[in-house]
């Protein structure tokens, strides 16, 4: 009915002033929705779908990494148990640590923002879906990769690190370093893609008004994790690349026979995988300074002070990798150097813990609980800082590394520094994103469990670690009386799993049956809580002007803009700095082509594995796929 | 995602015998691998039946190649075979044997050792270790490009890696003889 | 073959038959071989050997026979110079094994006779005395365990009825040794090891050094790892020379086992050094560390040879050493004082020699360590000069012009140290090493003695492997690798004359005279190594790194070694 009497109606240049209100939201949707079925499944470039598709992923992974781990307490619980041959293990141990670093850790908090961030912004989809949806492609195929080739006994077994010469062609027998080496190449792919699409989408495409000192500290924690990910992901491209080219054609750039050097992978390494740490932990940043205002009842204290550190932190990240690399002889001038700037960057990190703490202290905290993990997260980040300043200092890291000391060390740091707030960040998102709440009650027993669960499981790996057990052992001896503390650890573990399980629990539960959620349901101040739960195809049916840092505490009706097209996807382009409207700008529609080229691009890596004449033939799908993606189209595209 | 199943499918069959790791025989195996039945001259012969029950795993498993390849580094080979194009003894990945190219033949030189100055190593290794070795050497002069065979050395580069089929591009003709 | 040996056959049959026709008419008056009539230089024989491997001795002309010991498995001919055609009187062929040819592949085969004897070594340690006359067996003595990779090394050497022999297995990690055998029974002397304890090598109170003047007992031991002197190599290297003045044996011993030097750190004593023992009791006099911990595992491998000269306005009997590290050493051969040092080729691995102990300075770019490849080490394996094992590719030094022609190699190295294991009987070296280098990569070279320098050279594209022959006519004779056999004026370096033989030479020339009067030079062809077609080029380790270097050395269309005796019509 409406649709014929829209049909009439819309004709090109239309404007959203042109119809009557009552008919602009089916418009819109009709202009921005996805078709049903597995064609729309394929072709969508909605931002909220692949999001949520890229977080719901990225969980699947986490569980299945939780299995590993699982498995691996199961096998050192006790001296001498024959559970997994040391074969497999070094396979879980690696699997474990690609799966939660490169499948999990990255993606999830690149997906949090693929959906968060257009709502936040107040856009309407994000800039280059159609690389979004690509992005999305190639991290599923470079997930499936990794573990259909672990099913296949052919799981890398070099850690997750890959150190030469034991990843490379001498020492890494079979094809079990090319595929963690390919896994690398597509979760990297796909990282720096939503990398751009964030910077763009964060520096063009944010609602009027919302000038650089107006931009949710979210939305600022990814534009610096956007351009560390731009920054360090080439490094270890360059890595992994040489490594395949090394292992497959035989050159020579980790062959110190012959002019390649082997720490040049230890740098490549690092100076990616360092600033990776703040990859996973600025989002995790952002996630906190999004809950704490809203459940502290006031405005964030020391917002500059905050962005500031935001953006020192991602400068510093980039300079202190060589810390991981202290036992292999390097000169101490440049120990120390590194000593010093790993004890810098508490600096920041310190600023960031007393606004939070100043925040709640000024406000009037609501415990519910995603601010109970944010809590949770202030205890562990705290203990794992401290034992990563310890590290930091040569002497004391010359004894501990490779030992559980470190593992206890980076579980601290991540898990306490990241997924805990990221779990709180489910919670508190997750009535926007289903339109449903999750448990209140189940939410607190997770919290209890998994808080209690994982400090009882990494505590006592310090003292192993002091003890001098190795990470990365299959098994030990009976005499050297580690059994019962591991014991315990494993005994630790599963409290630890259970509050995961009940946590996966409620959120199925939540989806099918959760209390239906208001648009707003914390009272919170940013863009995201002004449309609906769940937002609609469109996110807003006009974009907001935005005139405050918290623009739903302090405008009782928030003002719009009028003007954009309906008969297309349009959205609006500001300026960097003052987010002044700039231009009407179309948006792509669906499109099947950008799955394709992830196919094909996918056939390349995955064959090139197994012989380098698949670079050759598998470019001229590609080049068709990519040649269909790239079609010009007669539509004009930019409209000032 | 059917393309890419039957692709994995097909992967999985070759990976299963090349990725797999066994990392040692029990005994009884490692006793029933030395039963080969040599022809009279002691060049070719029968594998041992056992061989087959385990699937080759000394063909094509990359694993047991590799351990070849640190074998034959460890057991001097390249004293007389330098990395595999000979010295005192004959080049290994010209694709000419003299004394049999298939694996009874090789695994009787290593084991009983040859007239002309090839040691036995039969009291130095185990069975195990002399099919790794057999394995590795054949891969070494192969013909044909192998998944399962080692790549470039971590060392001074010599000579084509072993899963390129070294011998295929042997660019001189050997006199027959 | 059968056909090769046919046709060689055939290729003697009509030469004897010309050498019939035309012997008569030139017994008159023979002509003297020098420069004028070097152009005129036949082929007046062409014997195959019937082996393929490195025909690397040097045939010995006693009266009117002419005495030559192919590569192993060893035969003796004894060919009758005074009848028609060159028939042989005897051939004599001793016991042989297989498992002995990869080991001695690379022997020299020199026999020496002395008092109506010929004496010769065998591939698999075998003495063997023969009846020069008859060919008949006086005795058969086994000296080195070819088991354990000992080989015996060099041609006999005949002093005052004592057969003296060294052993050699370098590169199996044997302890290399000198012996002396009673050249009437063959029963054994006196042997002593170049390493070891001081009872072993025979170092006792009447050793002194120049170099190493602090007597500490037992330097054999000390000046390496704990045991590692046990596998230490040190066999003899270049030629045994005796001196009749001080009545010595002096003698180069080989590098120290393995290859990769940083599993023996110190210097290895008494590796890579000079020698001097008494002949009679084989005590050691006197020693030079020429070498100390050797890192290129080159040894005192070249050339030895006494020569009497005027050293600084005297008249002296001195030692002159052309070494595998480049340089040539002037020697007393009373105390083993080094008079003087030059280096005769590019070297880069060292910068010097130093006056104060007469070892070379290190060039620390050049130094090797485990798992790191050191590129452009000059010399390269085997050394500047010499074949890689003692009495191949000597040089020699003719009074009348003063020179010491040198047969030089120009080739340069990569080196790689790897890890060594020692298993008995099996290769103890533990390196990779490769070859470089682009012509000219060997030269003839002229040296000056008494001012140190080159007086000319004449370059070749490739090393030379062989040694040189100077004749008092005034002529310098030398093969090369892609087979041509050349002689030059000593004095200028014109190449008077040269012959294509078929396949690369790295013997020794000799000369003598024919029954008839008339002036013979003869030399082996056939040079092993990369010749052999068991070698595959690509890589490029193989063949100790020949295979790099000397890429492009076509392999001889026939492998077999020859024979061939060269005279004026």
């Amino acid at each position: 009915m409406s649709g014929s009497y829209l049909e009439q109606v819309v004709q090109p240049d239309t404007r959203d002033t042109d119809i009557p209100p009552r008919l602009l939201g089916p418009q819109l949707e009709r202009i921005w929705g996805t078709p049903r079925g597995l064609w729309g499944f394929l072709t969508t470039v909605d931002h909220k779908r692949i999001g949520q598709r890229y977080i719901v992923t990225a969980f699947i992974f986490l569980a299945m990494g939780g299995v590993l781990a699982l498995l691996m307490r199961l096998q050192l619980s006790g001296p001498e148990r024959r559970f997994i041959d040391p074969d497999r293990y070094n396979q879980i141990f690696t699997m474990h640590g690609t799966n939660m670093m490169f499948l999990f850790a990255v993606p999830v908090m690149e997906a949090v923002a693929v959906y968060i961030v257009p709502l936040m912004v107040g856009t309407r989809n994000i800039a280059f879906p159609r690389l979004n949806a690509f992005s999305y492609w190639m991290f599923l195929i470079g997930g499936l990769v990794l573990w259909v080739g672990f099913a296949l006994d052919m799981g890398p077994d070099v850690g997750w690190f890959a150190y030469v010469p034991l990843s490379g062609p001498q020492y890494g027998a079979g094809k079990r370093s090319d595929i963690w080496a390919q896994m690398i190449t597509f979760t990297e792919i796909a990282a720096l893609a939503v990398a751009v699409e964030l910077v763009v989408t964060i520096l063009k495409q944010r609602a009027p008004g919302m000038t650089l000192d107006r931009i949710p500290l979210f939305v600022w924690a990814m534009l610096v994790t956007a351009f560390a990910v731009i920054c360090a992901m080439p490094a270890i491209m360059i890595a992994s690349t040489s490594l395949i080219l090394d292992r497959l054609v035989g050159t020579h750039f980790f062959n110190p026979s012959e002019g390649g050097d082997v720490l040049l992978w230890q740098h490549l390494f690092w100076f990616f995988g360092h600033p990776e740490v703040y990859i996973i932990f600025l989002p995790a940043v952002g996630m906190i300074s999004s809950i704490i205002p809203t459940f502290a009842r006031r405005p964030i204290v020391g917002y500059l002070p905050l962005v500031l550190a935001l953006i020192a932190t991602g400068i510093l990240a980039f300079g202190l990798w060589v810390h991981h690399m202290f036992v292999t002889g390097l000169p101490r001038l440049g120990e120390s150097f590194f000593t010093a700037s790993s004890m810098a960057i508490a600096v920041p990190n310190g600023i960031q813990i007393f606004c939070w703490l100043a925040t709640l202290v000024l406000g009037r905290p609501v415990l519910k609980t995603p601010m109970l993990f944010i809590l949770a997260f202030f205890f562990t980040f705290v203990i794992g800082g401290l034992s990563g300043v310890m590290v930091a200092s040569v002497p004391f890291d010359t004894q501990v590394h490779d030992t559980y000391f470190v593992v206890a060390h980076f579980h601290y740091v991540l898990i306490g520094g990241a997924v805990f707030p990221l779990m709180g960040a489910v919670y508190y998102w997750f009535p926007k994103i289903t339109g449903r709440m999750m448990s209140e009650r189940i939410g607190r027993w997770v919290v209890g469990l998994v808080v209690v669960g994982f400090n009882l499981t990494f505590f006592p790996m310090h003292i192993l670690g002091l003890q001098g057990m190795p990470r990365r052992i299959y098994t030990y001896q009976p005499e050297l009386g580690w059994g019962p503390l591991n014991l315990f650890v494993s005994l630790s573990g599963c409290i630890l799993a259970a509050g995961f399980v009940l946590f996966f629990f409620d959120v199925v539960r939540s989806m099918r049956s959760g209390a239906p959620a208001s648009d707003n349901p914390w009272q919170a101040a940013t863009l995201e809580w002004a449309t609906s739960s769940p937002p609609p195809s469109y996110n807003f049916s006009r974009i907001p002007v935005v005139t405050s840092a918290n623009p739903l505490w302090d405008a009782t009706i928030l003002p719009a803009t009028r003007g954009l097209r309906v008969e297309r996807r349009e959205l609006l382009v500001t300026t960097v700095v003052d987010a002044e409207p700039q231009a009407r700008e179309s948006s792509p529609s669906d499109s099947i082509w950008p799955f394709w080229a992830a196919v094909t691009t996918s056939v390349l890596l995955v064959s090139s594995i197994f012989t380098p004449w698949a670079v050759v033939w598998g470019a001229i799908p590609v080049t068709f796929a990519l040649i269909g993606w790239f079609w010009p189209k007669s539509t004009p595209e930019d409209l000032a | 995602m059917i393309e890419r199943c039957v692709l994995f499918a097909v992967l999985s069959l070759t990976a299963c015998k090349r990725e797999m790791r066994d990392l040692r025989s029990d005994p009884p195996e490692a006793a029933a691998l030395d039963q080969v039945r040599p022809m009279e001259n002691r060049i070719g012969g029968a594998a041992p039946r056992i061989m087959y029950a385990l699937g080759q795993p000394y063909e094509g498993n990359a694993y047991q190649l590799n351990q070849g390849k640190r074998l034959y580094d460890w057991f001097g080979c390249k004293g007389c075979h330098a990395q595999g194009g000979g010295v005192i003894g004959p080049a290994l990945m010209d694709g000419w044997w003299r004394y049999g190219s298939d694996p009874v033949s090789i695994y009787l030189s290593l084991r009983d050792g040859r007239p002309n100055g090839m040691p036995a190593f039969g009291q130095r290794m185990t069975t195990d270790q002399m099919w790794q070795l057999t394995g590795y050497i054949r891969s070494l002069g192969s013909y044909r490009p192998s998944t399962a065979a080692p790549s470039r050395n971590d060392e001074m580069q010599a000579r084509p890696a072993e899963n390129r089929g070294p011998a295929a591009a042997a660019l001189i003709a050997r006199p027959s003889r | 073959m059968p056909r090769a040996v046919l046709r060689s056959t055939q290729i003697v049959l009509l030469l004897g038959m010309v050498m019939a026709f035309a012997g008569p008419a030139a017994a008159a008056d023979p002509p003297a071989l020098d420069a004028a009539s070097a152009p005129r230089l036949r082929a007046i024989m062409a014997l195959p050997t019937e082996r393929s491997g490195a025909n690397s001795g040097a045939v010995v002309a006693a009266g009117t026979t002419l005495f030559v010991v192919t590569p192993y498995p060893q035969r003796v001919k004894a060919i009758a110079l005074d009848r028609p055609g060159f028939p042989t009187r005897w051939s004599y062929t001793p016991p042989s094994t297989p498992e002995a040819t990869a080991l001695a592949a690379n022997m020299v085969t020199t026999p020496a006779v002395a008092d109506g004897r010929l004496l010769f070594v065998t591939g698999n340690g075998h003495a063997i005395a023969l009846d020069a006359q008859s060919g008949t067996v006086l005795w058969d003595t086994i000296q080195a365990d070819v088991s354990q990779g000992e080989m015996l090394a060099g041609p006999p050497l005949v002093v005052d009825g004592r057969v003296i022999l060294g052993s050699q297995g370098d590169d199996f990690g044997v302890r290399g040794a000198m012996l002396a055998l009673d050249a009437a029974s063959g029963r054994r002397l006196w042997r002593y090891t170049n390493v070891g304890p001081d009872a072993d090598v025979g170092i006792g109170g009447g050793f002194r050094s120049v170099a190493l003047p602090n007597a500490e007992p037992d330097r054999g031991l000390v000046t390496w790892p704990a045991g590692a002197w046990q596998q230490g190599g040190g066999g003899l290297s270049a030629g045994v020379v005796y001196d009749t003045q001080h009545e010595l044996l002096i003698h180069g011993t080989g590098h120290p086992a393995p290859w990769q030097p940083d599993v023996r750190q110190g210097d290895n004593l008494w590796t890579s050094g000079l020698f001097a023992r008494d002949v009679a009791t084989g005590q050691a006099r006197w020693f030079d560390p020429l070498n100390p911990h050797d890192l290129y595992a080159l040894g005192a491998g070249g050339s030895l040879l006494q020569a009497e000269l005027d050293w600084h306005g005297t008249r002296r009997t001195l030692l002159l050493h052309a070494s595998a590290n480049g340089y040539v050493y002037v020697i007393d051969p009373a105390d083993g004082r080094i008079l003087d040092a030059h280096a005769f080729v590019p070297v880069t691995a060292t910068t010097g020699i130093d006056p104060e102990t007469g070892t070379p300075q290190r060039n620390p770019a050049m130094d090797v360590s485990t798992n790191s490849t050191t590129r452009g080490i000059c010399p390269g394996w085997p050394g500047a000069t010499g074949g890689g094992v003692p009495g191949a590719g000597s040089a020699a030094f003719l009074p009348r012009t003063g020179l010491l022609y040198i047969p030089a190699s120009l080739l340069c190295m990569d080196f790689e140290p790897r890890q060594a294991n020692y298993l008995p009987g099996t290769p103890y070296t533990g390196a990779n090493l490769r070859t470089t280098g682009t012509p000219p990569r060997g030269a003839l070279i002229a040296w000056d003695v008494a001012v140190a320098r080159p007086a000319w050279r004449v370059e070749e594209a490739f090393p030379l492997r062989g040694g040189v022959l100077a004749t008092e006519g005034g002529l310098v004779f030398y093969g090369t690798l892609d087979g041509w056999f050349k002689a030059a004026d000593a004095g200028d370096g014109r190449v008077l004359w040269q012959f294509q033989t078929g396949a690369g030479i790295v013997s020794q020339p000799v000369a003598f005279t024919l029954p008839d009067g008339r002036a013979a030079v003869a030399v082996l062809s056939g040079a092993g190594g990369l010749a052999n077609p068991d070698i595959d080029r690509r890589d490029a380790t193989a063949a100790h790194g020949a295979a790099n270097g000397l890429r492009d050395l076509q392999p001889p269309t026939d492998p077999i070694g020859r024979l061939y005796v060269f005279a004026l019509p």
